[in-house]
């Protein structure tokens, strides 16, 4: 029963993981970009649906709501302002310019809203489901519920609909995609803006957890890149699937050391990258000469 | 001779500086002290990173390897400092060597991201290892004693670091210039055509790896020694990311630039440091909590501000405005 109990807590922090981790793949998977902003992304705007709850008085959803809107602006933003007159550029300066961008957005979240933790408040209330002496919050519910339906919502539109069609193009070739007439640029800000609004979502449903401050996404964003990592990094179940297994994990682990959970977390990123690089759902993209 | 004037001019600056500055400058020779150790660990990863092509973003962790190698043999196994100082820098070599492994099977993305795992996980191993790290507490390494004179002062220990950076350096140079420097850029540029003119991945990786993270663990036990207070949590992202920003603000690929990265990322701190303490005098601060916040925190936007800028404007970093300044030059003599 022990065990049980450990697995269900353990799906429930791996669907915080799983969010975290969408948002990553979303912006890999057509842009070719590992968004090492993303945690970052996600608390800035967790913060903003902060102000608005708290200065504006406005109430939950709407908060929420308003607050998807300034991070879909936000990631198009930075699409336009950042990455974008880095398409040609090498890589390791596109990895520079999204570092740089976490100390950005991490210091200026600290100029507006101060360095002390603040509590957030849930998304949801009511007593915990008790099934069977195994106890399972409403909170870890959503949770699940919004990662399993967003990872669905995505999955489909990658795969049926025209954007998900462009997206897929301008990520296959930029330069035929535009040739297809593709708007590849629209794109790539409607992707970036799509991942805000990805980034903001796991930021709001994470904070109750915890607790609201510049650095709350820190550790977070570790087992996200796992989470991405261990599903193979372009596949949106995988995602899902990479997030819940490592919380599963790290929580079995966790009862034995919980200071452990962080390298383990390490750990799983380097035996599947070495033993399996496309991860659990991941296609390998093989490099021409 | 003309070619090498700047840098005997750079060498004879750094020679005479502690000796001019007086007591009240003492200060500035600590801050030297610790820009001139990152500029040891910054040369390693632009070896890594600029010359061989392979990311890291979690280079403290060999630090921390070192400066605990360091205190744990001076400590505990009574061996002097200078025995302690290689010692730190062949164990961490040995763990990047063995990082190196993994590490092949990885390029680009994927390695940036186990790199950066890697950087939050030896801390965090570290502080388990309550025993010879204090965990979070940390441990007190004592000063040097070598050849019965004692460094416990910081211009003494200011020409240790220099021999040390300079015997350093001019390995570098040295190894970018051998076989193995131009198996790393060969690398770097393609590793398909690498393998075809049959450069082994697997040995010049690994050797990259082992080299790189050789210099951060000499680099952790200078360090370790200097500031005579460590804890495994000192060796974090924080680090990690101030070494990548040094080698991609002076210049990848550069070793000099390197050296300019890491004084310059060193005194920044200072520098805003100062402003702030002006601006506190001429109480602004008192009207704005926003500028409280601004000042607590000012550099690490300012980084980011930094890392930006010199990808989209000037991504061959510091160095570049040298030989652009060169080349200006030069065409003024021609007409």
């Amino acid at each position: 029963m022990i065990v049980a109990q450990q697995i269900i807590s353990g799906l429930a922090t791996g669907s915080l993981y799983a969010l975290a981790a969408l948002g990553l793949v979303l912006i890999f998977k057509t842009s070719d970009v590992v968004n090492f902003a993303q945690g970052e992304m996600a608390m800035f705007g967790t913060f903003v649906a902060f102000s608005l709850l708290t200065s504006a008085g406005i109430p939950y959803w709407g908060a929420f709501l308003l607050a998807l809107a300034f991070a879909a602006l936000f990631g198009a933003a930075i699409e336009r302002v950042v990455l974008r007159p880095l398409a040609r550029a090498p890589l390791i300066s596109v990895l520079i310019a999204t570092l740089g961008l976490y100390q950005i957005i991490n210091g200026v979240a600290g100029w507006i809203w101060g360095y002390e933790l603040q509590p957030f408040p849930a998304a949801v209330s009511g007593a915990p489901i008790n099934w069977g002496g195994i106890i399972f919050t409403m909170q870890n519910a959503l949770n699940m519920g919004v990662a399993v339906i967003v990872m669905l919502v995505f999955f489909l539109l990658f795969k049926y609909s025209m954007l998900g069609i462009a997206m897929r193009a301008v990520a296959e070739n930029r330069v035929a995609a535009k040739l297809m007439g593709v708007p590849t640029d629209r794109i790539l800000a409607l992707t970036w803006g799509l991942g805000g609004v990805l980034a903001a979502t796991a930021g709001i449903l994470i904070a109750p957890v915890t607790n609201l401050d510049i650095n709350m996404m820190a550790s977070m964003q570790i087992k996200a890149f796992t989470a991405g990592v261990l599903g193979g990094f372009t596949s949106l179940p995988g995602a899902v699937i990479g997030g819940l297994t490592l919380g599963v994990l790290e929580n079995l682990v966790g009862q034995w050391n919980s200071q452990l959970q962080t390298p383990f977390a390490f750990g799983l990123i380097v035996l599947v990258l070495v033993i399996r690089p496309a991860g659990l759902l991941g296609t390998i993209q093989k490099k021409k000469v | 001779m003309v070619k090498q004037l700047p840098a005997l001019v750079g060498l004879a600056v750094l020679l005479v500086l502690p000796q001019v500055l007086g007591s009240e400058w003492s200060w500035l020779v600590l801050l030297l002290n610790r820009a001139l150790i990152f500029a040891i660990m910054a040369i390693g990863l632009n070896l890594l990173t600029g010359f061989a092509g392979q990311i890291s973003i979690g280079h403290a962790a060999f630090m921390a390897v070192g400066a605990f190698t360091s205190y744990g043999l001076t400590k505990f196994a009574g061996i002097p400092f200078w025995g302690a100082l290689p010692a730190a820098g062949l164990v961490a070599g040995v763990v990047g060597y063995a990082l190196g492994f993994p590490a092949l099977r990885l390029s680009g993305h994927y390695l940036a991201i186990a790199t950066l795992g890697f950087g939050v996980a030896v801390p965090q191993l570290l502080n388990i290892w309550e025993s010879l790290t204090g965990g979070w507490t940390g441990v007190k390494p004592a000063a040097p004693y070598l050849f019965g004179l004692s460094f416990r002062e910081d211009r003494p220990y200011y020409y240790l670091i220099l021999i040390v950076l300079w015997l350093l350096a001019g390995m570098a140079v040295n190894v970018v210039k051998s076989r193995t420097g131009r198996a790393f850029v060969a690398v770097r540029d393609s590793e398909v055509a690498a393998q075809a003119m049959g450069i082994s991945l697997t040995k010049y990786k690994t050797q990259a790896f082992a080299l790189s993270a050789f210099y951060a663990g000499i680099g952790g036990s200078l360090y370790a020694h200097l500031i005579n207070y460590i804890s495994p949590h000192d060796f974090g992202l924080g680090i990690s990311m101030e070494l990548f920003t040094i080698i991609c603000l002076g210049g990848l690929a550069s070793v000099n630039g390197s050296i300019v990265g890491a004084v310059f990322m060193s005194f920044l701190p200072k520098l805003t440091e100062r402003v702030s303490i002006a601006l506190q005098r001429s109480g602004a601060f008192e009207q704005s909590h926003f500028l409280q916040n601004v000042f607590k925190n000012f550099n690490q936007v300012l980084t980011g501000i930094i890392l930006i800028l010199v990808v989209l404007y000037l991504p061959m970093g510091l160095v570049d405005l040298w030989r652009k300044a060169k080349t200006l030059v030069a065409a003024r003599g021609v007409k």
